[in-house]
């Protein structure tokens, strides 16, 4: 007689106990029991395997179960052979032979329950968020000894075998979320889908087993840094709670546990607990779990018993015995871990590419990254800014402790081949490794880069200007003073520097016909080519012409910078006539038409001020630049002030 | 690369470790209490030899045992019935059987097939007298038939114009008064009650598909516990019967037959079954030095065609 089934065990209980399904935890890496959506924090390829011992009348062997997973990208797949997961019952099924009218052989069965294997599947939708499903494959064989008459010449009776299989698949889903560290939360369903095979032997039906249909309910906490507190429910009345506290040594992290089992058949309340102990490194996980069931287990149970209440749970039921689990986990990473990550990245200084020197030495931006190892790592910043960089351009390397945050900057290296005009949005690519080959982790800002010609106002990288072109300006310098080859070779060499530069001058002034600027814009600066092309051009443009023309046949100059008084600001220059201050009267008569500076040598020499917006003749731009020298710089103590600065070229 | 290599190496050494060093999980050995069972059976085979129609099994179509083991004294009372295409006829049959033990009957390689019996007496059941007639035992000797007189039996079966019947849940009076003065006794033999099989028999001999539930009027009181059905077939066009096995099972009412037992027998000798449900008392007696088995038996047999 097939009475009221009632019994609900655990769905969620696990050889290994109830762990919380945060980062750095492998250990469900193989349960589908307590985690069938699947939740893994593996980098890449996980193997594991299970083995213990049972303690019944007789005490047995088994491996357990084996597991292979695999992390691709966002999926997760997993792949699991439970050789242990069994339980068998034996039992005299009712019939005898009886031979020679007094010897009985009586006939057994034996029903075997195993979960054979399993497959997972999860997909991380976040960093918090995951989802998956796990399918299993049961099977369930029902031996029965019955007899068989032999009809030969004489009619004799064999016992034979009578073996029913009924297997089934079950199909469960289930999400995990994350939202901290600390904190972590799971849904699942139990018995979600089974598709079994029907019994040809309908009488067997009571003894298949049990699949209710129900959610689990899965909850961890972790209240302080290294304990964790770890629940869950299911809706068929039974549960699991524990904790583990966790700590670190051996460069690996150890955790201890304990979890307790309740279900709807198994008495006393709490059924059992199952206490573990793991110890972790980056590689390899061991853990030493026990089942141990606080009711008397080496009894005899009846048949009718187990035709009442069934069988569930082939793992855990009442027939289970106490047990000892030896799991080891070998996370087998092809893929580097991030040791570091970046928190933000900022672009500080827009491109000018002509300024190429600048981001050489000041970075033109700057991230935040954190350590997210426990030991101190150099971390080797680099950045690729598209449209200017073909390779990866490496930045100085920084230290950074455990855990710890840091700035760290880039700099970069523009090509002297870049010729763009156009100012335009690229975007910039920023990548930080540790001891990795391959960057840790990647990030991605929008930069804006600037036209060659674009300038930034400040005079001193005005001289990125001169120098450019500088075989233009060379050829050009060359080409007029060539014309000038005797006069200049008759005169006392200490004097050609200054016949030069005023042979330079006037003649390239003959070629600007136009006074005005061609270009308004204050951040636009011809080079020295374009502006002889478009005849003309402001303060700047001019300066940078002359000064390059002078530079080109080594002539040294210097940039006076008359710093915006009122909104507007000027550009001259002042030329090196590399006479010392007694041969100043070889130029002028005027003492205030020059400016002694010292060399590198520190040897006074005589500058000369031209106003190269003056496009009549050198002359009459030197008294002018003079006359604005003495004035700002001189006597209204403009250099003194800050208010003009003198730049040197080189 | 060194440390991939190590963890390969160390988990397939581990692997074979654990796969040629495991058992299987321990096995759970439950107690048959029987009550969730639906009929515990013990099967017997009576006919060793079905080719061979003197090949005595000891018991004929109606499921009386004829053949004793000649150790004690037996005296038998049968009430019986014999189902054939649902028509049903009832009988009441007493026999008695009084065994010389000082004259075995030997076979051929010295095997001791019976006892002479005697005829010491006038035998009465509910004071009715017993016919004395000869009484036969037919073997096979080593390939010769043998149809032996072992002397004489008692036998008084219901007719119209004997009035012996057999009276279910009651007794019967046993009387022997010997001759020559020698002693008598009587005792009554109390009866069971009267047993009426069903026989739901399914699926087709082609096929190998047969099934056979059985279900009787279980006891209702605790004085018969068991029940046991003889399971016969008959050959084709004669009504001779083999008894093949016997299924002995609690008198609760319901037996599934094995169905192995009724579907690998051959069906191209026999085209029908005979089932016989035996609900009996054996009471020993010892009688002035004699040891005596009493039968008290109710019988009913089914026959029905081989589908």
């Amino acid at each position: 007689m097939i009475g009221t089934v009632k019994i609900s065990a655990q769905s969620s209980f696990g050889l290994s106990g109830y762990w919380a399904p945060l980062e750095e935890n492998s250990t469900l890496m193989n349960s589908y029991e307590a985690n069938p959506e699947n939740f893994s924090s593996l980098k890449d390829w996980g193997l594991s395997f299970s083995y213990g011992g049972e303690f019944s009348n007789t005490p047995t062997s088994s491996l357990y179960l084996i597991s292979l997973s695999k992390q691709i990208g966002r999926h997760f797949v997993s792949v699991r052979y439970t050789p242990g997961y069994q339980k068998d019952f034996i039992f005299n099924n009712g019939q005898s032979i009886l031979i020679h009218d007094s010897t009985s052989q009586a006939l057994d069965s034996k029903y075997t329950y195993k979960e054979l294997f399993g497959f997972g599947y999860s997909y991380k939708f976040s960093g918090q968020f995951s989802a998956g499903f796990s399918l299993r494959y049961f099977k369930q064989e029902f031996d029965q000894e019955s007899v068989e008459p032999v009809f030969s010449d004489t009619l004799y009776l064999n016992r034979f075998s009578k073996i029913d299989n009924i297997n089934f698949w079950r199909a469960d889903f289930g999400f995990n979320y994350l939202p901290s560290k600390y904190f972590s939360f799971s849904l699942s369903t139990i018995n979600l889908f089974n598709i079994n095979e029907s019994a040809v032997d309908t009488t067997l039906i009571p003894y298949e087993i049990k699949k209710y249909k129900g959610v689990a309910f899965g909850l961890s906490v972790s209240p302080a840094e290294n304990f964790d507190y770890n629940f869950i429910y299911e809706t068929t009345n039974a549960l699991q709670t524990g904790f583990d506290i966790s700590f670190n040594i051996f460069n690996g992290k150890a955790r201890i546990g304990v979890t307790g089992f309740h279900d709807n058949y198994q008495s006393p309340f709490i059924a059992g607990i199952i206490p573990a102990i793991s110890f972790n490194t980056k590689f390899l996980g061991v853990s030493l779990s026990g089942v141990k069931y606080f009711s008397n287990r080496n009894i005899q149970h009846t048949f009718s018993e187990f035709t009442n209440e069934g069988l569930d749970n082939i793992i855990n039921n009442r027939y289970s015995y106490d047990k000892a689990i030896l799991t080891f986990t070998f996370a087998l990473n092809t893929i580097a871990e991030k040791e570091v990550q970046f928190l933000d990245a900022n672009i500080v200084r827009d491109i000018y590419p002509t300024m190429s020197d600048n981001y050489l030495n000041r970075p033109f931006a700057t991230a935040k990254v954190i350590n997210l190892t426990h030991r101190t790592i150099t971390i080797k910043p680099s950045s690729k800014i598209e449209g200017i960089n073909e390779d990866r351009i490496v930045s100085p390397v920084v230290k950074i402790g455990p855990k710890d945050t840091a700035e760290v900057s880039f700099y970069t290296i523009i090509p002297q081949s870049y010729d763009k005009k156009k100012t335009g949005i690229s975007f910039v690519d920023f990548f930080i490794t540790a001891d990795n080959s391959q960057p840790d982790d990647q990030i991605q800002k929008p930069i804006l880069i600037n036209g060659i010609n674009s300038w930034d106002g400040k005079v001193i990288n005005l001289r990125y200007f001169i120098k450019r072109d500088y075989q233009f300006s060379m050829d050009y310098s060359k080409k007029i003073l060539s014309r000038y080859k005797s006069e200049l070779d008759s005169m006392a060499y200490s004097m050609s520097i200054f016949y030069k530069a005023k042979i330079l001058f006037n003649n390239f002034v003959k070629e600007l016909v136009y006074s005005a600027n061609p270009t308004t814009a204050q951040d636009y600066v011809q080079f020295p080519n374009e502006t002889l092309k478009l005849k003309g051009g402001n303060c700047d443009d001019l300066s940078v012409l002359y000064s390059s023309l002078l530079e080109s046949v080594g002539i040294q100059t210097a940039l006076v910078d008359y710093k915006p008084q009122n909104g507007i600001g000027h550009v001259n220059i002042l030329i090196d006539t590399q006479l010392s201050p007694d041969q100043a009267r070889l130029i002028t008569d005027n003492d205030s038409k020059y400016f002694i500076r010292k060399n590198e040598s520190g040897v006074d020499e005589v500058w000369i001020p031209v106003e190269t917006t003056s496009l009549t003749n050198f002359d009459n731009a030197w008294q002018l630049g003079s006359e604005k020298f003495n004035r700002d710089a001189l006597d209204n103590l403009g250099l003194a002030k800050g208010i003009v600065e003198i730049v040197d070229v080189y | 690369m060194k440390i991939v290599k190590l963890y390969i190496v160390v988990f397939f050494f581990g692997l074979l470790l654990f796969i040629f060093g495991c058992d299987n999980p321990a096995p759970t050995e439950l107690v048959q209490d029987n009550s969730a069972q639906e009929s515990p059976v013990q099967v017997q085979v009576l006919t060793k030899d079905t080719s061979n129609e003197y090949y005595s099994n000891g018991f004929d179509t109606t499921g009386v045992a004829t053949t004793y083991s000649g150790t004690s004294d037996v005296v038998t009372i049968s009430g019986v019935k014999v189902t054939v295409n649902n028509i049903t006829t009832s009988s009441s049959l007493a026999q008695a059987v009084f065994f010389d033990k000082s004259h075995a009957v030997h076979s051929s390689n010295g095997g001791v097939m019976g006892y002479l019996t005697i005829a010491p007496g006038i035998v009465k059941f509910n004071n009715q007298r017993a016919a004395k007639i000869l009484y036969h035992l037919r073997f096979n000797d080593h390939g010769i038939h043998r149809d032996t007189v072992l002397g004489y039996q008692y036998i008084l079966s219901q007719n119209s114009a004997i009035p012996f019947n057999f009276d279910y849940g009651s007794a019967i009076s046993f009387q022997l008064d010997q001759m020559n003065g020698g002693m008598q006794y009587s005792f009554n033999i109390p009866t069971p009650e009267e047993i009426t099989g069903r026989v739901n028999l399914t699926g087709k001999k082609v096929n190998g598909n047969l099934n056979a539930l059985l279900e009787w009027n279980a006891s209702t009181l605790s004085n018969t516990k068991v029940v046991e059905i003889i399971l016969g077939v008959m050959v084709k066009g004669t009504n001779t019967s083999y008894p093949l096995y016997k299924l002995s099972t609690n008198d609760n009412g319901k037996l599934s037959v094995p169905p192995k037992l009724l579907n690998e027998i051959p069906f191209n000798k026999y085209d029908r079954f005979v089932f016989t449900f035996i609900r009996q008392f054996i009471i020993h007696h010892n009688e002035q030095g004699n040891d005596l088995t009493v039968y008290s038996q109710s019988i009913h047999s089914i026959i029905l065609n081989i589908p």
